[in-house]
C-alpha cells in the first residue's frame, strides 16, 4: 500500500470513528423517591378456597436485591360487601426459603370459597406500606366444554414442512346476558411405546410420555379470535402465553363451535400412534370462563411478552385491578374435555413420565 | 362566526366605494439575475400606503389619482424611488440592484418589520444568508436552522425532522414551490430533503395561519426554489466530507426562459467500502455494506409576456441503506461434493419524487392568478432476500420479504391575489387532490426449486392501497382597518372523501395587529386547521419506518384549534422582542397500541392504533439583531404538551413524546470583513419524555388442570407513558468562512464543528447491569461484596465531529 493510501485509510478511518461510533455511558437515575408498593394476586377457580398472594415491588434501578417475603400483612376478605375473615399466611414457617428463593412469595388462605357471580374483595395492609390495597372481583360464571373434535389431515401449506396438520373444535355454550372472557388451553399427550427387557430378563413394554404444551402456535380463522390477534403478527396465529384468550362479543349466549389447528408437528406424532405397542395420545382441552379483569391482565401480559422489538415499540403497561397497589384479582370457571386415542393405562406397562415439550 | 364573516365583507365592500383610483401594478426582481423578489415592498411616499409582493414577485397597489411617488425596497437592495403622473392603470416592473455597501450589514432572519405585519408566528428566513451559521459536514440545511428558533426543536438526536410547539412531526406541511412533500429528512438525520442552493425563500408559520393554507395542525413551511438566473449562467459546486453538491442556473434564452439545477450525493459507502471489505470479508465470503443519499432539484420557467409565465419544478431524493453478503461452500463431506452459493442482501430505503407545473397569469392589473398541477410520491420500503443454489443438485431456495408503505397525490390547484383596494389583499383559491395512500404492505415470496419439483408462494398481507379525494377552497383578506389596525380574516373550507365517507371542515382563521406606537404593537390571532392525513410514529425512535395513512370512517381528521397573543417591540440598538403565548387543542389523534409497531400485519393498521386529543400551550421569546457586523438572535420557550387515550395509559394524561419544558437556543453571527464571517450557535432543551420502567414485580399465576401450565411473569411497572426525561439536551455549534474572491469566482473555505464540547446527547435509555462491590449487612456484620448493579445507561450518537468543505461560486 502507497504511503498516500495509508494516510487516506487512517483519515477516513479516523472520520468514520468519529462520526458513527455510538457510545454509551451510564446516566444518574433521577426518578422521584419510588416507595414499594403493595403487590395482590390472586386468580381463583370458582369452588376453590381464595388464595391471595402477597409480595411487593422491588426499584430497577441499584444492586441485585431479592423480592421481599410479607408473611404479616392483614388480609381482609369482604363477600358481597360484609367481612368475612382475615387470611392467614399458609407458608409463613418458609420464610428462611423465601431468602434463598427470588420468586417465593407469601401465600393467604382462609375458609372462604369462590362462588360464580358473588362479590369478593380483599384489603390488604402493612405496617411497612402506607396505603391499603384493595382489590374486587365477582366470581367467574361457570362454562363447559360440550363436545370437541380432532382431525389429523393433509397439509396444503408450504409455508412450513409438514405434510399434515391437526383440525380442532369445541364446542360451548357461552352464558347469556353477561360479559364474558374466555381462556382456551389445549396441549397434548403422547405415549410411545419400545419393547424393553425387565430388570428380572422378561420382555415387556416400555412407554415414554411426552407432554407438549405449544398453545403459542395454535392458529385460527375463527372470528372470535379477531380482537385478540397479535397486532404484528404476520401470520395470523393467534399468539398468547401459553394459552389463546378470547371475549364474547360474536357469540352473543349461543352455542358455539369453536375451530382452530394445532401444531402441525402434532401431526406426526398423533398418526403414528402404535396402539398394539401400548401407545397413546389424549390431546386436553380446557376452556375456562375467566373475570374481564384477568382478561385484560393476560392481554396485557401477551401483548407485553410479544413487544420484544425494543426501540420499534411503545412499551405495554401490564393491567391491575389493585388500588394503592399492584397486581390482580380475579376468577376463572374451569371446564376440560380430553380426546383419547388408545388405552391408557394399562396395567403391566412401564411408563417413563416426565418429558415436557414448550 | 356569521358576525365575522358580516364584518369581512362589509369592510371590504366600504372600501371598494371610494373614490377614483388608478392601479400601479408589476414585478419587482433583483437586476442582476432576475430573480423575483419574494415578500419586497412597495409603498406611496406621501400617503405610507403600500403592499407586498407575492411569492412570485407581483404587486399591484392602487392610489388616487395624480402625481405619486412610490418606493420599492427589499433589505439588502438599493431602493428605487419613481415619480409618475398617475392617469390610468399603469404596469411598473422594479429591478433592484444589490446595496454593496450593505452587504456587510445582513438581516438573518425576517425581512419584514415584526412590528409592521399582521400575521403572528411566522418567520422569514433569508436562505442566501445562512450560509453564516455553522453547518454539519460541510452542509447548510434550512431545517437545522429552523430548529434554533422559539417553538421549533429538533427530534432526537439523528432526525433532522422538526417538532413546532411541541407536537408531532406529522403536524408540519412541507411546501416546495407549493408541492407537498411527506418526508423532509435524509438518510442520519445530518440533512433534511431542501438542498439550500436551490432555495429562494422559507417561511415558516407556527399558528395564525392564513386561510390560503390547510392541511396540518401545527406549521406551514411554505418554501420557494430559485427561477434561475434570466441573465447569465451562473455556478456552485461545494466539495464536503461526506457530501457534494452542485448548482447551475442560467438562461435558456435570455430574459425569456432560465433554468436551475442542483444535485447531492454523500459519498460514505464509497469511502466505507474498503474497509467494510477488508473487516468482514473471509475466504469464499464478499460482504457489502453502506448507505447513502441522493437528491436532484430542477426548475424551468418561461417567460410568454408580463402577463403569462410558466413554471416546472421537479425534486427528486432517495435515501438507501444496505448490507449483504455472497458466500460460496466448496468442499467435499462423507465422499459427497458439495458446492453451494448462498447469497443474503437486505436494504432500507425511502425518498420523495415530486414535480409542479405553474402558470401564473394576471387577468388584469389587480387580479393575481397562479394554476398548478402537482405530484408528489413518498414511498419507504424494506426488504430481505436470501437465497441458496446447489451448483451440484440444481436446487434453489429463495426466501423474500419486503414491506413498503407509501403514499402519492396528484393536485390541481388554482390561487388568485386580489388587490381591490390599498389596504385590502385578498387571496381565494381552489384545490382538488388525490391520494394515494399504501399504509404498510408485507410481500412474501418462497421459492423451492429442485429438478423434481417446484414450490413457489407469492403473497402479500396487509393492507392495500386506499383512494381519497380532498378539496379545498378559500378567501382572505389582510385589510387595513385604520393606521395602527391591521386584520387577517379568512375561511377555508376542506372537504375529504375517503371509504364512502366525507369530511367537510370549516376553519375560520384571524389575525389581528395593534400598532400602539411605531415600535409597539400586540397581536391576537385565532385558527382552525384541520388534517387528513395520520403519521403514525413509533413512539421510541423517529425513522422513516413512520407510516403516512389517511382519515377513514373510524379516525376522523384531526383538528386543532389555536389561539395566540403576542406583542413585538422594536427596542434601541436595532433589536426586536417577540413574545408569544399560545394554547392548542387538538382532537382526533392517533397514536399507536402499546406493543404495536409498524411491521406488517394480516390484520388491518386501524387495529393497531388508538384515537384520543392532545393539548399544548406556552410562552414563546425571541431578542433578535437583524442589522449590523453582529446579528443574530435569543430565542426561549416554555411549554406544555399533553396527550390524553382511553385506551393507552389506563385513559390518563401523559406528556407528548416531544412535551419539553424548556428551550433555549442562541444563534450569533459575525462578519469581520468581506473574507471571513463567523458563526456560532448554542440549544437547550429538556429532555424528551419516554417510557421508562421504574419497578419491578411477580404477576399471578392462573390456575389449571395442569400442573405443568403454571408460570407466574416478571413485570415491569411503568409509572405511564412517557413517565421518565431524558437528560437534557445541549449542544454548540461552530463554523467560519473564509471567502476570496478569483479570477472567475468566489471561493469559500468553511470549517465548522458540530458539537463543539462533545456532549453525549442521549439517543435512546436503557437499563443495564454491571458488576460492582457494595457493602451488605449480614447478621449485624457489614460485608463488602461483589454484585450485580442495574444502571441507567444512555447511548449517544454524533460527538464532537469537525467538518470542512470548499465551495466555489462562479
Amino acid at each position: 500500500m502507497r504511503i498516500s493510501d495509508k494516510i487516506y485509510c487512517v483519515l477516513v478511518l479516523l472520520l468514520f470513528s468519529a462520526l458513527f461510533t455510538a457510545c454509551s455511558t451510564e446516566v444518574e437515575f433521577k426518578g422521584e423517591e419510588l416507595e414499594p408498593k403493595l403487590v395482590v394476586n390472586s386468580i381463583c377457580l370458582v369452588d376453590s378456597l381464595l388464595e391471595v398472594e402477597v409480595s411487593a415491588t422491588k426499584l430497577i434501578p441499584g444492586f441485585e436485591s431479592k423480592f421481599r417475603f410479607i408473611p404479616n400483612a392483614t388480609v381482609k376478605v369482604f363477600v358481597d360487601d360484609e367481612e368475612t375473615e382475615v387470611l392467614q399466611c399458609v407458608n409463613v414457617g418458609d420464610s428462611v426459603r423465601a431468602k434463598l428463593e427470588d420468586l417465593f412469595l407469601a401465600r393467604y388462605s382462609g375458609k372462604t370459597v369462590v362462588k360464580s357471580g358473588k362479590k369478593y374483595r380483599v384489603e390488604v395492609s402493612h405496617p411497612d406500606f402506607k396505603h391499603v390495597a384493595v382489590g374486587e372481583m365477582t366470581g367467574a360464571m361457570p362454562v363447559l366444554i360440550e363436545s370437541a373434535f380432532v382431525e389429523v389431515v393433509k397439509n396444503d401449506d408450504i409455508l412450513d414442512n409438514s405434510s399434515s396438520k391437526v383440525n380442532a373444535s369445541i364446542t360451548f355454550t357461552d352464558t347469556p346476558d353477561e360479559e364474558n372472557y374466555y381462556r382456551l388451553y389445549v396441549y397434548l399427550s403422547v405415549g410411545e411405546g419400545f419393547e424393553t427387557t425387565k430388570p428380572n430378563g422378561e420382555e415387556g413394554i416400555r412407554v415414554l410420555v411426552m407432554d407438549y404444551f405449544v398453545n403459542q402456535q395454535l392458529t385460527s380463522s375463527d372470528p372470535v379470535f379477531s380482537n385478540n390477534n397479535d397486532p404484528n403478527n404476520i401470520l395470523g396465529e393467534t399468539s398468547s402465553f401459553g394459552y389463546t384468550i378470547f371475549d364474547d362479543k360474536l357469540l352473543k349466549g349461543k352455542p358455539y363451535e369453536l375451530s382452530f389447528e394445532l401444531y402441525e408437528h402434532w401431526a406426526w406424532d398423533m398418526a403414528h400412534v402404535d396402539t398394539t405397542m401400548g401407545g397413546y395420545y389424549i390431546v386436553h382441552f380446557e376452556l375456562q370462563s375467566i373475570t374481564k379483569d384477568v382478561y385484560y391482565y393476560l392481554k396485557s401480559i401477551d401483548d407485553s411478552n410479544e413487544s420484544g422489538m425494543g426501540l420499534f415499540t411503545e412499551p405495554v403497561q401490564v393491567y391491575s385491578n389493585i388500588a394503592n397497589g399492584l397486581g390482580i384479582f380475579g376468577a376463572a370457571s374451569s371446564s376440560t374435555y380430553n380426546i383419547q386415542y388408545g388405552r391408557y393405562p394399562i396395567d403391566g406397562v412401564d411408563y417413563s413420565y416426565g418429558m415436557i415439550s414448550y | 362566526m356569521k358576525r365575522l364573516t358580516l364584518l369581512f365583507f362589509i369592510t371590504l365592500l366600504s372600501s371598494l366605494a371610494f373614490g377614483q383610483k388608478f392601479t400601479i401594478s408589476g414585478y419587482i426582481s433583483d437586476a442582476a439575475s432576475g430573480e423575483r423578489l419574494v415578500n419586497a415592498n412597495i409603498y406611496e411616499t406621501k400617503s405610507l400606503k403600500g403592499t407586498t409582493a407575492n411569492n412570485y414577485g407581483f404587486y399591484s397597489l392602487s392610489l388616487p389619482a395624480g402625481s405619486v411617488v412610490v418606493n420599492a425596497s427589499f433589505i439588502g437592495y438599493e431602493p428605487q424611488f419613481l415619480s409618475i403622473s398617475l392617469t390610468r392603470d399603469t404596469m411598473i416592473n422594479f429591478a433592484l440592484k444589490l446595496n454593496s455597501d450593505m452587504i456587510d450589514e445582513v438581516t438573518i432572519v425576517g425581512t419584514k418589520s415584526k412590528v409592521e405585519e399582521t400575521q403572528m408566528s411566522v418567520i422569514d428566513i433569508p436562505v442566501q444568508k445562512l450560509q453564516s451559521l455553522p453547518v454539519m459536514l460541510g452542509e447548510t440545511d434550512v431545517l437545522k436552522v429552523m430548529q434554533l428558533l422559539p417553538g421549533v426543536k429538533g427530534g432526537t438526536e439523528g432526525t433532522s425532522g422538526i417538532y413546532v410547539r411541541d407536537d408531532g412531526p406529522d403536524q408540519n406541511l412541507f411546501l416546495l414551490d407549493g408541492m407537498p412533500v411527506y418526508n423532509a429528512s435524509h438518510l442520519l438525520g445530518f440533512f433534511s430533503v431542501f438542498n439550500a442552493d436551490a432555495i429562494k425563500s422559507v417561511k415558516l408559520y407556527k399558528g395564525g395561519f392564513p386561510a390560503r393554507y390547510g392541511g396540518r395542525l401545527s406549521s406551514v413551511i411554505d418554501m420557494t426554489m430559485k427561477d434561475g438566473n434570466m441573465k447569465k449562467l451562473e455556478g456552485n459546486f461545494t466539495i464536503g466530507l461526506i457530501a457534494s453538491k452542485l448548482s447551475l442556473e442560467g438562461p435558456i434564452v435570455k430574459d425569456k426562459t432560465s433554468f436551475i439545477f442542483s444535485a447531492r450525493r454523500t459519498y460514505i459507502d464509497v469511502l466505507a467500502q474498503p474497509f467494510i471489505l477488508a473487516l468482514n470479508t473471509s475466504e469464499g465470503e464478499k460482504v457489502k455494506a453502506g448507505a447513502y443519499f441522493h437528491d436532484l432539484n430542477l426548475k424551468v420557467n418561461h417567460i410568454f409576456s408580463d402577463r403569462s409565465r410558466l413554471f416546472f419544478s421537479a425534486y427528486h431524493g432517495k435515501d438507501k441503506g444496505y448490507m449483504g453478503s455472497k458466500t460460496t461452500y466448496k468442499y467435499e463431506f462423507e465422499g459427497e461434493k458439495v458446492n453451494e452459493e448462498e447469497e443474503n442482501n437486505m436494504e432500507l430505503s425511502w425518498g420523495n419524487t415530486i414535480a409542479s407545473l405553474r402558470w401564473n397569469y394576471l387577468i388584469g392589473k389587480k387580479l393575481f392568478s397562479n394554476t398548478t398541477l402537482t405530484y408528489s410520491n413518498y414511498n419507504f420500503g424494506f426488504g430481505i432476500e436470501a437465497e441458496v443454489n446447489d451448483l451440484i443438485k440444481k436446487s434453489r431456495d429463495y426466501n423474500f420479504y419486503k414491506y413498503y408503505s407509501g403514499i402519492e397525490d396528484l393536485s390541481a390547484k388554482i390561487d388568485f391575489d386580489y388587490f381591490p383596494l390599498p389596504g385590502h389583499e385578498v387571496k381565494f383559491g381552489t384545490q382538488y387532490t388525490h391520494h394515494l395512500f399504501s399504509p404498510g404492505v408485507t410481500q412474501l415470496k418462497f421459492e423451492n426449486m429442485t429438478s423434481e419439483m417446484k414450490n413457489v408462494l407469492d403473497s402479500l398481507y396487509g393492507n392495500r392501497e386506499i383512494t381519497a379525494h380532498e378539496m379545498a377552497a378559500y378567501i382572505e383578506d389582510d385589510m387595513v382597518l385604520s393606521p395602527s389596525l391591521r386584520m387577517n380574516a379568512g375561511i377555508h373550507l376542506s372537504v375529504f372523501n375517503v371509504q364512502d365517507e366525507t369530511y367537510f371542515r370549516l376553519q375560520p382563521r384571524l389575525s389581528l395587529r395593534y400598532k400602539a406606537s411605531p415600535d409597539v404593537s400586540v397581536k391576537a390571532s385565532y385558527s382552525r386547521m384541520a388534517q387528513h392525513v395520520h403519521l403514525l410514529t413509533t413512539s421510541g425512535i423517529s425513522l422513516p419506518t413512520d407510516l403516512w395513512l389517511p382519515v377513514t370512517k373510524t379516525f376522523a381528521p384531526p383538528i386543532s384549534d389555536q389561539v395566540a397573543l403576542g406583542t413585538a417591540i422594536n427596542l434601541p440598538k436595532d433589536l426586536t422582542l417577540t413574545v408569544e403565548g399560545f394554547y392548542k387543542t387538538m382532537e382526533n389523534l392517533i397514536e399507536y397500541k402499546e406493543g404495536a409497531t409498524f411491521v406488517g400485519s394480516s390484520t388491518d393498521w386501524e387495529s393497531k392504533v388508538e384515537k384520543g386529543r392532545g393539548w399544548s400551550y406556552g410562552l414563546e421569546m425571541m431578542l433578535e439583531k437583524t442589522v449590523g457586523k453582529t446579528t443574530g438572535w435569543l430565542a426561549y420557550t416554555l411549554s406544555w404538551s399533553q396527550r390524553q387515550f382511553e385506551n393507552l395509559n389506563f385513559g390518563r394524561m401523559f406528556p407528548a413524546k416531544y412535551d419539553s419544558r424548556h428551550d433555549i437556543s442562541i444563534a450569533l453571527t459575525h462578519t469581520f470583513n468581506k473574507r471571513i464571517d463567523m458563526g456560532a450557535t448554542w440549544v437547550f432543551n429538556t429532555g424528551n419524555a419516554v417510557t421508562l420502567g421504574t419497578r419491578e414485580y411477580i404477576g399471578a399465576d392462573v390456575p389449571s388442570g395442569n400442573d405443568n401450565l403454571h408460570g407466574r411473569p416478571y413485570i415491569t411497572e411503568y409509572q405511564g407513558r412517557n413517565n421518565y426525561r431524558m437528560p437534557p439536551y445541549h449542544r454548540m455549534d461552530w463554523g467560519i468562512n473564509f471567502h476570496k474572491q478569483k479570477k472567475h469566482g468566489v471561493r469559500t473555505w468553511n470549517i465548522s464543528i458540530y458539537n463543539v464540547y462533545s456532549r453525549q446527547n442521549a439517543f435512546v435509555l436503557t437499563w443495564d447491569t454491571k458488576r460492582e462491590m457494595h457493602t451488605i449487612v449480614q447478621d449485624g456484620r457489614e460485608i463488602r461484596v461483589m454484585g450485580d448493579k442495574t444502571i441507567l445507561k444512555k447511548f449517544s450518537l454524533y460527538p464532537i465531529i469537525p467538518s470542512f468543505s470548499y465551495s466555489y461560486k462562479f
